[in-house]
């Protein structure tokens, strides 16, 4: 029975792995690329350093105009599926993004419409402006102009915001899986058409001809600062050791 | 098994024993001190909604620290958390350079255990004197202020916060002396014309 037993475990352990490999087309495996591109009116699309338009495209808008984002992504590898791919994207100067409504709301998730793929967001920190967001899966043989996944950003551009200030929306793929009949674990090369081999970018340019350059600090003075003692800026012991114990109680 | 064996097993449990203790209390600690993921709001707090982010400068007694804006005064949970990162602006006080009176608060001492770099930032803020320039900086303006006394109060002596929007104050808060929660050190300072 062990020897039985050696030897399936010894033909698993060789034909297996074989298999998987066998499985993956070319070296590279997955070849995904991701382009994020910008609107102002949601039909005419830029990129800022895609191929396709000049170098230092901007999209150009005034404050308090809304501002649209689309986000594809495609294989272009012959039979390798790509899975839970993960990626973060962040805003400069995030105090002027309004309202955003990142992909996974159910309108923006799915721009193309196929009802199959689609992105959720996973987190958007609006201090830093940085979001996390993953797309469930892409098939192969697809391009940017067929068969890509595509999901919508939008955000309304603040009414305060400074003339000229430069909003740069960037996004990159930070992991994902291959899959044949096997997953695989994270196997990528990322890539986007865009100013590094990692990166793709939207360069928005605010125009707010009106407004003050640099704003003051708005006071948030009040006559009475609601407090009822000065803050506890020291080491309490006893109200550790309170807290302390009042916490294992609830253990039991 | 021998004599000595046994020995270094005993050894070798009490150890496991009490680092796992150790593991649990510091882990309870931290649940007590404050929330470990704090990023986000941090981030928001050290910006104003002009996107400044203000630095507190006090050259006489070697202190430079970040600016935590509109931290609620009364949470005590939120307040431990934005210490961790630099020195507190009170909720409700007079931002930077607007009329009023801006109160900032930090350590003076703290849980040696606890996160955080700023856990002594006040603890020299006895040695001010009247006419010490404390400072506040931005990226588009440095704002100056002179010490104009300091003393002593009570924690509820909470009058030391009030506003008089006739004037642009800097009040600096903290536990004293330090080490203890018995009283608060009030710095107070006015902008320099």
């Amino acid at each position: 029975m062990k020897k039985v037993l050696i030897v399936l475990a010894s033909v698993l352990a060789v034909v297996l792995p074989t298999w998987v490999i066998a499985g993956f087309t070319g070296d590279l495996g997955v070849d995904l690329h991701t382009r994020l591109e910008g609107s102002s009116d949601n039909s005419t699309w830029l990129n800022y350093t895609a191929e396709d338009n000049p170098g230092d495209a901007t999209l150009s808008v005034s404050a308090g105009d809304t501002v649209y984002l689309r986000l594809k992504t495609w294989d272009t590898s012959d039979t390798i599926v790509a899975n839970s791919i993960v990626y973060s994207g962040t805003f400069t100067n995030p105090q002027y993004v309004n309202t955003p409504d990142f992909l996974g709301t159910g309108t923006n998730d799915d721009l193309d419409g196929d009802g199959v793929l689609l992105y959720s967001l996973t987190s958007y920190d609006s201090g830093s402006g940085s979001a996390v967001f993953g797309l469930n899966g892409i098939y192969p043989s697809s391009t940017v102009d067929t068969d890509y996944e595509s999901g919508g950003i939008t955000f309304t551009t603040d009414p305060d915001t400074p003339d000229q200030t430069v909003i740069l929306a960037t996004v990159q793929i930070t992991s994902a899986e291959e899959e044949l009949w096997i997953s695989r674990a994270p196997r990528i090369t990322d890539r986007a058409l865009a100013d590094d081999p990692s990166t793709t970018r939207v360069r928005i340019l605010v125009n707010n001809p009106t407004a003050t350059p640099t704003p003051t600090p708005t006071s948030t003075a009040t006559a009475t600062v609601a407090v009822s003692s000065l803050p506890e800026t020291g080491p309490n012991l006893l109200s550790l050791i309170y807290r302390w114990l009042a916490m294992i109680s609830e253990l039991f | 098994m021998s004599k000595r064996n046994k020995i270094i097993l005993s050894v070798f449990i009490v150890a496991i024993i009490l680092g796992s203790i150790v593991l649990v209390i510091r882990r309870i600690n931290q649940k007590l001190l404050g929330p470990i993921a704090i990023n986000k709001t941090v981030a928001e707090n050290h910006r104003d909604i002009t996107g400044r982010q203000y630095t507190l400068n006090i050259k006489p007694i070697n202190i430079e620290a970040p600016i935590v804006l509109n931290v609620d005064g009364s949470d005590k949970g939120e307040y431990i958390s934005r210490l961790e990162s630099g020195v507190a602006h009170m909720k409700g006080s007079a931002l930077p350079g607007s009329p009023g009176n801006t109160v900032i608060f930090g350590h003076s001492s703290y849980f040696s255990w606890a996160n955080g770099n700023y856990k002594k930032v006040f603890s020299q803020l006895d040695k001010l004197k009247r006419g010490d320039e404390v400072e506040i900086k931005s990226a588009q303006e440095d704002l100056s202020f002179n010490v104009l006394d300091t003393k002593v109060v009570k924690p509820n002596d909470t009058y030391v916060v009030n506003q008089d929007l006739s004037k642009h104050l800097l009040t600096l808060v903290t536990c004293w002396p330090a080490g203890t929660v018995e009283n608060r050190l009030v710095v107070t300072a006015e902008e320099a014309e």
